[in-house]
């Protein structure tokens, strides 16, 4: 019959002990008696040292501060669980955290208004813009000097040209209503890439069955991988309050042509892409600034698909 | 070294073991800890530290009440004396210096507010050094009680502490000081911190300001 170990089976085997202080065990076989063995220290990584470093100055650093500091960071925190000192290393870390207080309201420290702030400026960051969900995402775009944007894109809808034109090709674009009347001095596309050939674009206002009633088109233009994104075209065109317009782009065929819409036109164009066109943009003049372009219009995403078949 | 809570099978023990542990208490807290023979191979290092404790410790037996009472302050509550709070983190920061440009007067105690601004200048008379303070607006139910100043001859923390130590509590505006007894045309430290009394009644020391001066030849 083998030996049997000391103390029985088991992992570490153990003799009756007095806990942190004696241990009796075996060792080969051996039974012994030692102090209780010192519980090793994990070695820590030189990351963890550092952030207990930065940990401890920044709780030294909070006796430190001005008065006026300590006493912002007082009242602050009165009332609340949060210590000044808590306070204070919340704010050095830039934590985005908030104080819940009586009545379901929550207090956020300026450091996190500057963090979201930060992020939204991914989206846009020129003074003045506003953010508007589109189809896609969310975009930023301009408030106009009244306030609101004058129009808005109503939905993506296909609409008809055959009052200009004979072969009965349909169109799609960005249709709206407008809701207060302003000069349009020019539109932008916004497109990921086109093609080099030539372009037009055109403005137009529709009845309520989508008849095309006037309409103005931009001259012909050719994009190169010089010319910076958007596309932009200017033209003189009076937006009427109540009124319904719509907007296109679309690639000509080749040069010198001018486009389907020109009532002695027949020749077949093609439209753009939807994958490259992500929105259009009109312009005017701000009356209460003067002779400064300002943008009032809203970016809206989705793209012209593919031409309809005509009927 | 561990702490135990029944040495030996009894209420409490003290002494060495067989020459492998070593029984006893701190603070009133016991513990166990292996038997060592300290290596003591007075190094360069060592010997810096021992004489930078030395040092804090003559100073602290030079220190007046008010020069104790913020580090008492912040000790109470605490396993540590003021004591050992002064020598602690004094020797964190001037161990190995060539003078006392970053020694800490007050550890701040209870919150207190530091002063807006204190400067020293050499003072008109020889031997003599002046401070004024700057002092901030209180929040509601804090009171101001006293600025202190406190200046010593500046020297290498791993000397023998030379002396003396001035200090001087002002109790009412303009909260300035002039500390005399030192030595003549001499490179000074200055500390200085404010008291405050809370609304709960406590007494807050804050964090000491240090500037150097020389005193008045």
């Amino acid at each position: 019959m083998p030996a049997q170990p000391p103390f029985g089976g088991g992992k570490k085997p153990r003799g009756p002990s007095l806990r942190g202080v004696i241990m009796i065990d075996a060792t080969r076989g051996t039974p012994r008696v030692r102090k209780w063995p010192k519980k090793r220290r994990i070695k820590k990584g030189s990351k963890q040292y550092e952030q207990m470093e930065w940990w401890f100055q920044a709780n030294r650093m909070h006796k430190y501060i001005t008065a006026r500091e300590q006493i912002v960071i007082m009242e602050a925190t009165k009332g609340t669980p949060l210590l000044p000192r808590d306070l204070f290393v919340m704010l050095a870390a830039s934590r985005v955290y908030g104080i819940a207080s009586p009545g379901n309201r929550t207090a956020y420290p300026t450091v996190a208004r500057k963090d979201v702030s930060e992020s939204l400026d991914l989206l846009g960051i020129t003074p003045g813009y506003i953010l508007v969900r589109g189809v896609d995402e969310w975009s930023a775009v301009p408030i106009p000097s009244s306030g609101a944007p004058a129009w808005w894109f109503n939905d993506q809808y296909n609409f008809r040209t055959t009052s200009f034109n004979t072969a009965g090709y349909s169109l799609k674009g960005f249709r709206w209503t407008a809701h207060e009347s302003f000069p349009c001095t020019g539109f932008s596309f916004y497109a990921r890439t086109l093609d080099a050939q030539p372009y037009r674009a055109a403005i137009m206002e529709l009845d309520g069955s989508n008849q095309i009633l006037d309409i103005y088109k931009a001259d012909p233009f050719t994009p190169t991988a010089t010319v910076e994104r958007p596309y932009f075209w200017p033209c003189e065109y009076d937006i009427v309050e109540g009124n319904t317009y719509a907007i296109a782009m679309w690639r000509t065929t080749g040069s010198p042509y001018v486009g389907m819409l020109l009532p002695s036109s027949t020749t077949a164009e093609w439209w753009l892409p939807t994958t490259n066109l992500i929105g259009v943009r009109l312009r005017t003049i701000d009356p209460n600034v003067g002779d400064t372009l300002l943008d009032t219009s809203v970016i809206f995403t989705g793209g012209i698909s593919a031409p309809i078949a005509t009927p | 070294m561990a702490k135990v809570t029944a040495p030996l099978l009894s209420f409490g023990g003290s002494g060495a073991i067989a020459k492998t542990a070593v029984y006893a208490t701190w603070r009133g807290v016991p513990y166990v800890r292996r038997h060592v023979i300290p290596a003591n191979p007075k190094s360069a290092a060592q010997t810096t530290t021992r004489s930078t404790f030395a040092m804090l410790r003559e100073f602290w037996k030079l220190l007046p009440t008010d020069g104790r009472a913020p580090w008492d302050a912040f000790a109470t509550g605490r396993k540590f004396l003021g004591l050992n709070a002064f020598i602690g983190e004094n020797m964190r920061v001037i161990r190995g210096e060539t003078d006392m440009d970053l020694f800490i007067g007050s550890p701040g105690a209870r919150g207190g507010l530091p002063p807006d601004a204190m400067s020293a200048t050499t003072g008109s008379s020889a031997g003599e050094v002046d401070v004024d303070f700057t002092v901030p607006t209180g929040p509601s139910g804090w009171t101001l009680v006293s600025s202190v100043a406190m200046a010593f001859p500046d020297q290498d923390p791993s000397n023998d502490f030379g002396g003396p130590i001035v200090i001087n509590s002002e109790t009412s505006t303009p909260w300035d000081h002039t500390l005399a007894g030192l030595p003549d045309g001499v490179a000074c430290q200055i500390a200085g911190w404010l008291t405050w009394t809370k609304p709960n009644g406590q007494t807050a020391y804050s964090v000491g300001i240090t500037d150097q001066a020389t005193s008045g030849a």
